[in-house]
């Protein structure tokens, strides 16, 4: 079975770098750099797309909109992994502009549970 | 008869000498129109008198046919009207005296004639006559009734009116008897009579006021003679009444009268005198003022010795009648401000001064008392109490807005604080939570691979304590922005500082292509600060500066000496440092200026903010300035930023400069 793509957008690349060691279950793509978000997708064609709210130069969600206005990307699911809610706020049920929400910092266990759960069939 | 001012004078003479030399005198006087007559003899002479046209008598004391004297006599007895002026042989004084005092106006002595004096004796002695004339005729005018009333039985009445025209006339009018309320030529004897007080049969010249038809006031001078006969058969009575004063005087007494009244009604003063005897009030005098204070008349006081104590307001009475028990038992002089009731009704304040007065023995016999009405004053005290009163309000209403408003803005400091605490949490959450997802990461991946390749596992130890110390330096910043440090101040140059900070970034600087240009004033004078604190914000700001210049750039750093302008020394509330800039005091200031890319200017009131950041996660905490502030605040200084005219930002920083040592 093929793995599923997971694009994990932070402007931390420790964080990303560590992300993609403790997942290996998935295909990881690291993007540090917000601008580059929509050209890397559109390379990358994921599954799933984690996305850090609080960067420089454009916030995740002016990113989510953006990724919903590409016809390649709209239908690609969207969560946020992000430090300015609290767990209790985040316990998977919370959304930002419609989209799922997990507070950092966040167990494996965790993540892989939202992820399988918002990863298209 | 006088025509002008000439004289027609007779000489009543027997001397041919006599009269050849006095016409010759007035010849030679032609100016003095003296035209004289003569007589030898005194019957032509009062026959020429009676037939009129004689204005003086020149008397030769010589006469034959008697002694001069009796002619002087006979002249005066009659024709009184015309003066006789003697001329005597022998300059006499002791005679002269003698003939003046029987009549004679002058008296000449033949010897010492001589023209001038001649006619002025002659002039002078018609004038004097005339006068003495006058006087006389005022006098007995003065005498003369103007009516005489005349009462018989009951009903008869009559008057005997004079006019002043007709005194001399002496037209009489008589009422009608039988009928008293007759009119007789415009006179109502019944209303002359009514002014009578007809119970005294007997009134000593009375001045009694009457009331004329025209509504004027006559005041007349009335006699009632006690009628003749015998008193229980009372027939008659009779009334002389005697215009008394003149309508100017009668006006005269009225205005005197008016303003007396005036004066009494307008007094605020008065005396009274409250006599004691064995220790009783035996009586009670009050001065005529008291009427204008009271309402009650001097005699109203006299004949009821009570009244004075219950005109006194009855809430005071007690204070006034224990004011003056202590003045009759110990002597202490009272002086006390109580109410009375007026006659009237209203109500008077009046200061009431009471002084005692002892006899020899030592016995107190009296005590004298001055009232004052300060009704007006207790007036306008009550009114300026009541304004008082209304401002206390005013000010108390004020003084509670004034507590409102600083409560107010005490929640507002508090709702700010809370906000800033919202701030911080989130703040600190974002910076801390951020290595703690990196450390919850490296924890996860050494648990699921215990025995992975050493180099990935190096990499993650490194990412995990790198995490580590950022979390912790947030964390210390923090402390450091919260403690109420003490500053271990001194008093340093500020040009030493910026070097010393300058060299702690050195590196940083020359690896990120930035220069630093200073110009740095001499001879500044020092400034209380602890160095560290100062090069710890310096380091922030050029820092920052560095950041704003991601391709390099140039910072330029000056220090000058400047006096404190007003808005240099805003103060933020919630400054309780109670050190800082004041105007007009000197400041060392420190700019720095970048050439980077400047400040948004939605951006620009936040700059100091708390956790208030632009750079991207993990570059900026949000502290750096707010901490600069922080350190600034402490050092009673002041720091601002701005955009810099010609592109980039400029951070001000002033700190209060120390006097000059000598």
């Amino acid at each position: 079975m093929k793995k599923k793509r997971i694009l994990v957008v932070d402007d931390e690349a420790g964080f990303t770098h560590l992300l993609k060691l403790v997942l290996p279950i998935y295909e990881i793509r690291e993007e540090n750099n917000p601008m580059q978000v929509i050209a890397t997708a559109l390379d990358f064609k994921p599954d799933l797309i984690l996305l850090d709210i609080i960067m420089p130069e454009m916030d995740g969600g002016t990113l989510a909109a953006k990724i919903k206005e590409e016809p390649l990307l709209r239908f690609v699911p969207i969560v946020f992994l992000t430090a300015i809610v609290s767990s209790k706020e985040a316990d998977g049920r919370k959304t930002i502009d419609g989209h799922p929400c997990l507070a950092k910092p966040v167990t494996k266990d965790k993540l892989i549970e939202c992820i399988n759960q918002y990863l298209p069939d | 008869m006088t025509r002008g001012n000439s004289i027609e004078a007779l000489l009543i003479s027997e001397n041919a000498e006599t009269v050849k030399r006095i016409r010759q005198l007035l010849a030679a006087e032609p100016e003095a129109k003296i035209a004289v007559g003569t007589t030898a003899r005194f019957t032509g002479a009062l026959e020429r008198i009676s037939a009129g046209g004689v204005d003086l008598v020149l008397l030769d004391f010589d006469l034959s046919e008697g002694t001069g004297l009796g002619v002087l006599h006979q002249l005066r007895e009659r024709a009184p009207g015309t003066p006789v002026v003697v001329v005597v042989r022998v300059d006499d004084t002791e005679l002269a005296i003698e003939l003046l005092r029987h009549g004679a106006q002058d008296v000449l002595a033949k010897g010492t004639l001589e023209g001038k004096s001649l006619v002025r004796a002659l002039r002078f002695a018609k004038e004097r006559d005339h006068a003495e004339r006058q006087q006389q005729i005022t006098l007995h005018m003065g005498d003369i009734p103007d009516c005489i009333i005349l009462h018989e039985g009951k009903d008869g009445l009559t008057k005997l009116v004079l006019s002043p025209d007709q005194r001399f006339k002496l037209d009489i009018l008589i009422a009608p008897p039988g009928n008293p309320a007759a009119e007789v030529s415009g006179h109502d004897f019944a209303a002359d009579w009514s002014a009578v007080i007809p119970a005294d049969p007997c009134v000593p010249g009375q001045v009694i006021e009457q009331l004329l038809p025209d509504g004027g006031i006559s005041w007349n001078l009335v006699t009632k003679p006690p009628p003749p006969g015998d008193a229980a058969r009372v027939v008659g009575t009779f009334r002389i009444s005697q215009e008394a004063t003149d309508p100017s005087a009668v006006a005269e007494v009225h205005e005197m009268e008016e303003r007396y009244g005036r004066l009494l009604n307008s007094v605020s003063d008065y005396v009274y005198t409250v006599t004691m005897q064995e220790g009783r009030v035996a009586s009670t005098d009050h001065g005529p003022g008291c009427r204008a204070i009271t309402g009650y008349s001097p005699e109203e006081f006299k004949t009821d010795p009570s009244l004075w104590s219950r005109i006194i307001h009855p809430e005071d009475r007690e204070m006034v009648l224990a004011k003056v028990q202590q003045l009759i038992q110990w002597g202490v002089p009272g002086d006390i401000e109580h109410r009375l009731l007026k006659k009237s009704g209203r109500i008077a304040w009046v200061r009431n001064k009471q002084v005692p007065r002892y006899d020899s023995n030592g016995r107190l016999i009296a005590y004298d008392g001055l009232i004052s009405d300060i009704t007006e004053r207790k007036i306008t005290e009550e009114l300026l109490f009541a304004a008082n009163t209304h401002l206390k309000d005013v000010v108390s209403d004020l003084v509670k807005s004034q507590e409102e408003l600083n409560a107010a803005h005490l929640q507002l400091i508090q709702a700010e604080k809370l906000q800033s605490v919202g701030r911080l949490a989130a703040g600190v959450a974002h910076e801390v939570k951020n290595p703690m997802a990196i450390l919850q990461m490296g924890i996860q991946y050494l648990v699921d691979s215990p025995v992975g390749d050493d180099q990935t596992r190096d990499t993650v130890l490194h990412e995990m304590r790198s995490a580590a110390d950022r979390a912790n330096s947030v964390i210390e910043n923090l402390q450091n922005f919260s403690s109420a440090r003490e500053l271990a101040n001194r008093a340093v140059v500020v040009n030493q500082v910026i070097a010393d900070a300058l060299q702690l970034i050195r590196i940083d600087l020359t690896k990120r292509k930035v220069e630093v240009v200073t110009e740095l004033a001499p001879n500044l004078p020092t400034c209380n600060l602890e160095s560290t604190a100062i090069e710890q914000v310096l380091v922030n700001i050029l820092t920052n500066s560095c950041h704003a210049m991601p391709n390099g750039g140039t910072i330029s750093i000056r220090t000058f000496l400047r006096i404190a302008a007003e808005t240099d020394v805003e103060r933020t509330h919630g400054d309780r440092s109670g050190r800082f800039l004041r105007v007009g005091e000197p400041a060392v200031v420190m700019e720095v200026r970048d050439t980077g890319t400047g400040i948004p200017t939605e951006q620009l009131p936040h700059m100091f903010d708390l956790f208030y950041t632009t750079k991207e996660t993990g570059k900026g905490q949000g502290l750096g300035l707010a901490v600069s502030k922080r350190i600034i605040d402490l050092h009673g200084g002041r720091i601002t930023i701005a955009n810099a005219p010609g592109g980039g930002s400029v951070v001000t920083i002033l700190l209060p400069a120390n006097p000059p040592t000598v």
